[in-house]
């Protein structure tokens, strides 16, 4: 036994102040008289004590007020050393959403229904955190019933990137135990600190484990690779089906050998863009078709979502000192065919898809959004042109310029934008020099992510950039950088599983289940019982 | 009272008819009876003598003093003392011998009013018991006393008492009554025998035991030594009643008080 403020066992020096108010007060009289017998019959009938110091009746109640003071000074049991808090790492990963093969719950089931116990069973001085480990880490922590509500809404997606080893690893400290609930699949392995409950058991499982589109924005061939996993005990054929945002549903099947993969590659044309679903619509085992390919074990991993952007039908503006060179137009005429635009002759730039400009003068950098080329358009006071040398050389790895041949390309007079800080981006946006001659920018890319202007530092008619093979595919490229991003196809973020998440009939070996390490307990307080005491103690008293 | 006369007369008339056994003669003081006086002799020698007989013929009240240590409760021994004198004072002028005992048997007879002076001396020279607490007069000693009284002439018999232990008497009074012998108790009476006046934080001290006790007195304690102190004085009137004999209690006068004029058997009459 403890005490938490001894300093007030000092109280117990009172006892003897005790001693000395429990001693009968003293006789105001004494009176001599022949019926003390009567006197002492009077008082006994009446049941009342003698008026005397009883060592026994002093003795209970210096126990009393013994008992008050250590339940004063706050007694207590120590506790007993262990984990104060306890921190769970249930595995959301699209893996744990498996059914067994003998059918029942999922793994995220069990898994579930293993916090919601320890919910109930852990004592409520733990402090108790869940981390649901998917695609990254949400922590869930609150009190037990707002702990109860939120395990019970949520589901398991995405990808089991989080490192489970690293994160208990991490996590574990002297008070702090880690307990982690997976199924011990996916690109990382159970942690091997910490305990451990491991859920779910084998099952038959395909998936798509890769995709791969190659877009020709802004030209509407779309190509689109998928790779399937056959995870399950037989060979199948399996039929994948492209629909949404191309022009029509395309179907195409593949045979993959069991625990092998296949390849599948589409043609097809966008449509007006938007949501392409990439899905395993069917399998087919020995010509046996199976009713749906969602009976396998998990469903996640069927599927894959693209994100196509639309065609741009956008209104290509073209605007020029003077006549636009014939050029220009015929650079324009061609891209608007090609996008599904049209051109538009005048200075009226606000609703301009493309803005392609020649000569001329701007006050100042285009501004955020403007997508643009231009072509010896001086920007500021920097009007001035200046005889261009003959080596010219070019980005060849950046998108706009890869792969075209440029070495013919000849400038007689351009725009000096040297040091320029004119074109220094807003933001944390691009600057690119695409073209340059001795460290003289002769085109440059200017843009952030979503946008992009290209600027070049000469005219057409100064230059016979126009008279080379690679114009046309420049100012289209120019015209797709303009769209930066908007312009390319993504795969929605979590749709391509883990190619590991999705074998499930091969489970590597996982270690052992381990049992979380003993909670901590609470010293054990005593003042109550103390005080109890002291009134059970005095009720003894009262009959002595 | 009336009863203690008529045997009073009874004896004097005795003490004249009958010769009684003579003893001798012992020389005449100044106001004793003259009836007594030898006349014979007189003649002979021209001196008065007084006739001497045997005492055991010639005792008319035997006068026992309790003079144990509860008798000092109160300054009850005061009262009782006044009350022995006025009893054998009484006894002594109307010529009646006198057999006044006290203490478990010592005592001594006297006769005749000029007897008066030396028996209030003795009164006065009484102090109560100086023995132990524990050496009280119990029951076997009150019965021992009434023994040795019964070996002499008893007359009338007063008892001057507490009684506070009534049961004590019952023994004694019933060989009194046994032998014939006529009795009456008589207790001086104190207020606190009706009243009790202790109050508060008391030690009460019991003068024979010696025990101490200290009581917390308030009113329903009061109430309750009231019921007791009646019911004692009940059971005193029983263990009298009980063989015929009376009890009277004397109403002690305060300190100084000399009102009382006269005394009967139903109390004190005092003067207006």
């Amino acid at each position: 036994m403890e005490f938490v403020q001894p300093d007030r066992l000092a109280y117990l020096l009172l006892l003897p102040l005790l001693y000395f108010l429990s001693l009968p007060p003293r006789p105001k009289r004494t009176m001599v008289t022949a019926h003390l017998a009567q006197w002492l019959e009077a008082r006994r009938k009446l049941a009342r004590r003698p008026v005397r110091f009883r060592w026994l009746r002093f003795v209970l109640l210096a126990a009393a007020f013994l008992a008050v003071v250590l339940a004063h000074a706050t007694p207590r049991l120590p506790g007993r050393d262990g984990a104060t808090d306890l921190v769970i790492l249930l595995d959301s990963s699209a893996s744990m959403s498996a059914r067994a093969m003998s059918g029942g719950s999922t793994a995220f089931d069990s898994g579930r229904a293993l916090v919601l116990g320890l919910l109930e069973s852990t004592p409520e001085h733990v402090d108790l955190r869940i981390g649901l480990c998917g695609n990254e880490v949400r922590v869930l922590r609150g009190r037990r019933s707002e702990l109860r509500r939120a395990i019970l809404e949520i589901a398991p997606s995405g990808l089991g990137t989080v490192d489970l080893e690293k994160m208990a690893h991490e996590l574990r400290t002297e008070t702090t135990a880690v307990l982690t609930v997976t199924d011990g699949l996916g690109p990382t392995r159970a942690p091997s600190v910490g305990a451990l409950q491991i859920v779910g058991g084998a099952a038959r499982n395909a998936a798509i484990t890769a995709c791969g589109i190659r877009d020709s924005w802004p030209l509407p061939e779309i190509s689109v690779k998928v790779r399937i996993a056959n995870h399950t005990e037989a060979d199948r054929s399996f039929v994948v089906e492209l629909r949404g945002g191309i022009a029509t549903v395309v179907e195409e099947s593949v045979d993959v050998a069991a625990g092998r993969n296949g390849d599948l590659e589409f043609a097809v044309r966008r449509g007006v863009g938007g949501r392409l679903v990439v899905r395993i619509v069917r399998s087919a085992r020995g010509g046996e078709e199976s009713a749906s390919p969602h009976q396998d074990a998990v469903a996640l991993d069927d599927s894959v979502v693209i994100e196509l952007p639309p065609p741009p039908r956008p209104e290509i503006v073209v605007r020029a000192e003077g006549e636009p060179t014939p050029a220009l137009r015929a650079a324009a005429r061609a891209l608007a065919i090609e996008c599904g635009g049209k051109v538009v002759l005048g200075d009226t730039t606000d609703r301009a898809g493309f803005l392609l400009m020649e000569g001329g003068a701007l006050a100042a950098m285009p501004s955020v959004g403007v997508r643009m080329l231009s072509f010896g358009t001086a920007f500021g006071d920097r009007t001035s042109r200046t005889p261009q040398s003959l080596t010219i050389d070019w980005d060849r790895t950046h998108a706009v310029t890869a792969g075209l041949d440029l070495s013919e390309l000849e400038v007689e007079l351009a725009l000096d934008w040297t040091g320029d800080k004119t074109f220094a981006p807003p933001g944390d946006g691009l600057w690119h020099v695409l073209i340059g001659s001795e460290k003289r920018p002769l085109a440059v890319l200017l843009g952030a992510a979503d946008w992009a202007s290209v600027h070049v530092a000469f005219d057409l008619k100064d230059s016979n950039m126009f008279k080379l093979a690679a114009f046309p595919q420049f100012v289209r490229r120019c015209f797709a950088a303009s769209y930066g991003r908007k312009a390319q196809p993504v795969v929605a973020p979590g749709s391509v599983l883990d190619p590991a998440e999705s074998i499930l009939a091969e489970q590597a070996p996982v270690p052992a289940d381990r049992s979380l390490r003993p909670f901590s307990e609470d010293p054990t307080g005593l003042s109550v019982a103390f005080l109890i005491l002291g009134l059970i103690l005095l009720a003894i008293r009262v009959y002595v | 009272m009336r009863g203690g006369h008529r045997e009073t007369t009874r004896s004097r008339r005795r003490i004249r008819s009958e010769s009684g056994t003579f003893s001798g003669h012992r020389a005449y003081s100044e106001g004793e009876d003259i009836r007594n006086l030898d006349w014979n002799v007189y003649a002979r020698t021209d001196e008065l003598f007084l006739k001497v007989l045997e005492d055991e013929d010639r005792i008319g009240l035997t006068l026992v003093m309790d003079h144990s240590r509860s008798m000092l409760a109160d300054d009850r021994w005061t009262a009782a003392a006044r009350l022995a004198a006025i009893l054998g004072g009484l006894a002594l002028v109307q010529n009646h011998g006198l057999h006044f005992v006290w203490g478990t048997g010592q005592g001594s007879i006297l006769q005749g009013a000029a007897a008066l002076g030396r028996f209030l001396e003795q009164l006065e020279s009484l102090t109560p018991d100086a023995r132990g607490p524990s050496e009280d007069l119990d029951e076997s000693d009150a019965t021992s006393v009434v023994r040795e009284l019964l070996e002499h002439p008893v007359g009338c018999l007063a008892w001057v008492s507490d009684f506070a232990q009534p049961n004590r008497w019952q023994v004694a009074l019933a060989m009194l009554r046994k032998h014939g012998c006529r009795c009456r108790g008589w207790l001086p009476s104190l207020p606190t025998d009706r009243i009790p006046l202790a109050d508060g934080f008391t030690r009460l001290e019991d003068p024979e035991t010696g025990e101490q006790e200290i009581l917390q007195v308030d009113a329903g304690l009061q109430r309750a030594m009231m019921a007791e102190l009646e019911l004692l004085a009940k059971q005193q009137d029983a263990v009298f009643g009980t063989v015929g004999y009376g009890l009277s209690r004397f109403p002690v006068p305060e300190t100084g008080d000399y009102r009382i004029a006269s005394w009967s058997g139903d109390g004190a009459v005092y003067n207006s």
